[in-house]
């Protein structure tokens, strides 16, 4: 059955809708940390408070150093 | 009861001896009657694209998700079939919901702006591949497929 017909669109645009439809759904994929880091950017506050506390070690340390 | 005959017939007495041998024979030829418009799903293909690893769920044999990886990035496509006696015009539509029912890639094939293809009986049609989905979540993720057809 034709529903639309788009006029003025280059050859071959044209939309329709089909009478019969089947569907389907598969549990394809199950999803488990296993183990495996999350990737960075899921990482994130974890990732930064690290480089952080790194960061101030490194400070307090270089300023102890320098009052020595 | 006494036959009667034509003037030409009587003129004629050949003529009439072959009207009188002929008989008539009907056949039941051609039988026209709208096909049967029928299509099923066939196997379903995941792909692992992190290790480069697929996944086949065939028709009709049970299965278990495939277990994979946080952060993994995946793809998949299924492939359909003309099982009805005449030629379709299909589109198929392909989809892959994350574990909170949210479609994170899908696409139809033939793309909308498109006309629909005409598959043959006996003929397979694969759905397009949709890939690089990243595995952010966890739980199942489901593949959706879904068959638009019509008698072409």
């Amino acid at each position: 059955m034709i529903k639309e017909f788009v006029f003025g669109m280059p050859r071959g645009r044209i939309t329709q809708d089909l009478a019969n439809v089947r569907e389907q759904t598969w549990d394809a994929i199950f999803v488990t940390e296993d183990g495996v880091s999350p990737p960075p950017e899921h990482a994130f506050p974890w990732l930064w408070v690290g480089l952080g506390a790194a960061a101030a070690v490194g400070i307090v340390m270089a300023k102890s150093q320098h009052r020595d | 009861m006494p036959l009667t005959k034509t003037e030409e017939e009587i003129s004629n007495p050949q003529l009439a001896q072959i009207a009188l041998q002929n008989s008539e024979k009907t056949w039941q030829a051609i039988n026209v009657a709208q096909g049967v418009a029928d299509m099923s799903f066939g196997s379903c293909q995941i792909v692992d694209e992190t290790t480069g690893k697929s996944y086949t769920f065939r028709v009709g044999v049970p299965y278990d998700p495939v277990d994979l990886p946080w952060a993994h990035l995946v793809g998949a496509s299924f492939l359909c079939t003309n099982i009805g006696d005449v030629a379709l015009k299909v589109r198929v539509y392909i989809a892959i919901k994350d574990p909170d029912g949210i479609i994170r890639a899908d696409a139809y094939l033939p793309a909308l702006n498109r006309l629909p293809a005409t598959i043959n009986p006996g003929v397979g049609y694969y759905s397009d591949y949709i890939g690089g989905v990243a595995l952010d979540k966890l739980g199942i993720w489901l593949v959706y497929g879904r068959l638009e057809f019509d008698i072409a």
